[in-house]
């Protein structure tokens, strides 16, 4: 870790209950000035509850959390001026405009009215919300409302940008406008701490990824640090028309080879390390005279990560 | 920062249908059904001379005298025309006369409708055929006590005169259109249900997002505040203001001064709601039909529903009419306007002030939480 780069979110021995159950329990975090951070995790591993710690929205059994080297309070309004917070849901008010509500939210952090008015203007071209101005939320898309929502969050030009799951029930062309705005806000110096379930999307823009289950932080890194967790690096599928047993057991005596079955037409090889696992075994088909069709390989994802550590999948099938 | 939260809080206020609907529409619609359904009731309950056909052909009759002592002076109650039975009729059917007295046998009274005007003349010859049979029986049996009977019957009749009470003579009716700027005054609780929910993080999507914001949730507050009462004082001025201008309701009392006390009151409505929207954590709906329920409580008792209802609650219990907003805001109209009352004007103004205070300490008190438990 590079001993110049702040901390701007310090997370110490976190632990919030609801009643008898524990939704965060004992989490640290050191979030630096800069990053992408992810929090990762499945429905109810208590990424929304600490989010909602950080920001002093709710109330915390144990622990301690500074932001910008300040303890963080519901009075912390110092610290609150530079925080901007995307919302799970979309939290704007029906009877205001676009132009309106973005104004609105702004105008909690900035007087003056002849720089709001280029901020706002800044949000609604930065989220492309341009020919929606006059729009009143009800009339606009579950996408574009998305987009409002991002709008009121970060018009202010906050340092720290919280989103909380900001693409939930979105169509991918609005996600990746989403996703490619939160590079852009991330390249012009805003820190982001990004709370998702998608895991190809924390992949995509995160620099740093915690992945929470059952409130716990179960690992943490860099995408490829994570990756290294897995002890499966490489898996190979090959399909094959036919395999006899002998061809077979040579696969699983080649190095690095983790396992490799057989069944409906498909070579599957888990391998470990290695560079030239692929080609070891296109060798050894080659030579027993077995026809090769289609090719796949593939490389471990976050998931395999997450069921690595916990044993289940990151999140259900959809 | 506080200014334009105070403008934006204005506009959404107007924007806002329910707000609309309970508070400007749903009173001038009220306010005009009253008008229509008293307009006629009001006009025959105005006294006037009561024009009526005599036939009498035994001009010794002593009803013709208690009809000319009935109809003398400016007090008269009646104004007779003496007349054959024909013409008698044909003057009711034209409504030229309330009704006739036909004194040919007996004293018989037609009328061609019921209404209050006919009741009267009814009354007026039911009370001659009574005084007139009591003497009778006393002069058949005890004729040495005819000349105090006399005296007592005519005392009687001195007792039973008008007695006034009030300097300004007031339409009975006024009182249901008082209660209805006591009602419009505290549907401003749903406004001021708004100001509690919209800052609690708890309770809605926007309060979590302003809760994050820098600005303090007191300034929010006071903002919230100013402005919806502010709104719902215009609303309630407004009201009065078709009420007096449009429907010619007498408020016998300055403008300036309805309009004080239409905004007190307002503000009490308001303060009430933010008290009722601090409590608890059901959501913006639940709380506005529990203010909802308690306005029209309040109205009721005031009055607004049935008119005697705040005098049977003053002969029974009292301190309801001490500590309902309702009967307090009616009060304030009108003391001033009946009986040029101003100290109690002012008494009803500094209660409602104490009451919104009150509502407001305690709201405030509520809202005072730091973090939340659950979101």
């Amino acid at each position: 870790m590079d001993n110049n780069v702040k901390t701007v979110v310090k997370i110490s021995g976190l632990v919030k209950h609801y009643g008898e159950l524990t939704a965060v329990d004992h989490l640290n975090m050191d979030i630096r000035e800069g990053e992408v951070y992810g929090l990762l995790g499945p429905n109810g591993s208590g990424k929304t509850t600490t989010i909602h710690c950080l920001l002093s929205l709710l109330s915390y059994t144990e622990g301690e959390i500074t932001i910008f080297g300040k303890k963080m309070t519901p009075k912390s309004y110092d610290i609150k001026q530079n925080i901007g917070v995307v919302m799970q849901n979309v939290a704007v008010f029906d009877q205001l405009t676009v132009y309106e509500n973005i104004d609105f939210f702004c105008s909690m952090y900035v007087k003056d009215r002849k720089k709001r008015k280029e901020l706002v203007r800044e949000a609604i071209e930065f989220t492309g919300l341009e020919d929606f101005v006059k729009f009143y939320p009800k009339k606009l898309s579950g996408g574009l409302l998305r987009r409002l929502n991002i709008a009121c969050g970060i018009a202010h030009k906050p340092r720290l940008i919280f989103f909380d799951e900001p693409t939930v029930a979105v169509d991918p062309q609005s996600r990746n406008k989403i996703l490619e705005g939160i590079q852009s806000l991330n390249k012009n110096g805003s820190t982001i701490i990004y709370t998702s379930h998608y895991m190809e999307e924390v992949e995509q823009i995160c620099t740093r990824i915690a992945i929470l289950d059952g409130g716990r932080k179960i690992a943490e890194g860099a995408t490829e640090e994570l990756k290294r967790i897995v002890k499966v690096t490489e898996t190979i599928e090959i399909e094959v028309p036919a395999l006899d047993d002998k061809v077979l057991s040579r696969i699983k005596a080649l190095e690095h080879v983790l396992s490799a079955k057989y069944a409906s037409h498909a070579l599957e090889v888990c391998c470990s390390g290695g560079s030239h696992n692929l080609m070891s075994i296109l060798e050894i088909l080659k030579g027993e005279n077995v026809p090769v069709g289609q090719v796949y390989s593939k490389l471990p994802t976050l998931n395999d990560v997450f069921l690595e550590v916990t044993g289940k999948q990151l999140r259900d099938k959809e | 920062m506080f200014v334009s939260y105070l403008m934006y809080e204005i506009k959404m206020y107007f924007k806002t249908k329910d707000v609309l609907l309970w508070l400007l529409l749903f009173p001038v619609a009220l306010g005009t059904l009253f008008y229509l359904a008293f307009a006629n009731t009001w006009e025959e309950s105005l006294f006037t001379q009561l024009p009526v056909a005599v036939v009498c052909e035994d001009k010794t009759s002593y009803f013709l005298d208690f009809v000319e002592e009935l109809s003398a002076g400016e007090d008269a109650l009646i104004s007779p025309v003496f007349t054959d039975l024909e013409t008698a009729r044909l003057e009711l059917e034209e409504e030229r006369v309330v009704g006739i007295y036909d004194v040919s046998d007996g004293i018989s009274v037609t009328v061609k409708e019921n209404s209050i005007r006919a009741t009267i003349l009814k009354t007026i010859a039911d009370s001659f055929v009574h005084a007139e049979s009591t003497i009778k029986n006393i002069a058949e049996t005890s004729p040495m006590r005819l000349g105090a009977a006399i005296k007592a019957l005519a005392e009687s009749s001195t007792a039973a005169g008008e007695k006034v009470l009030s300097p300004k003579e007031s339409d009975p009716y006024t009182g249901y259109f008082y209660n209805l700027v006591a009602m419009v005054c505290l549907f401003g609780a749903i406004a001021g249900i708004h100001i509690a929910v919209q800052n609690q993080a708890n309770l809605s999507l926007p309060a979590a997002r302003m809760e994050c914001g820098a600005m303090s949730k007191e300034k929010r507050v006071i903002a919230s505040y100013l402005a919806t009462c502010l709104c719902s004082g215009l609303c309630s001025i407004i009201s009065v203001s078709y009420l007096c201008f449009l429907l010619g309701v007498d408020f016998s009392l300055s403008l300036p001064l309805c309009y004080l006390a239409a905004a007190m009151g307002a503000n009490t409505g308001v303060a009430m709601g933010f008290f009722v929207g601090a409590i608890g954590k059901f959501s913006e709906k639940t709380k506005c039909g529990i203010a909802t329920a308690v306005s029209l409580i309040c109205c009721f008792l005031s009055g607004l529903m049935v008119g005697e209802m705040k005098g049977w609650v003053e002969k029974h219990i009292p301190i309801i009419n001490r500590i309902n907003p309702g009967a307090i805001i009616t009060d304030s109209f009108y003391l001033p306007a009946v009986f040029r009352d101003y100290f109690g004007y002012g008494l009803a103004l500094c209660k409602l002030l104490l009451m919104s205070l009150l509502f407001i300490f305690a709201g405030i008190i509520l809202l005072r939480r730091k973090s939340y438990e659950y979101i």
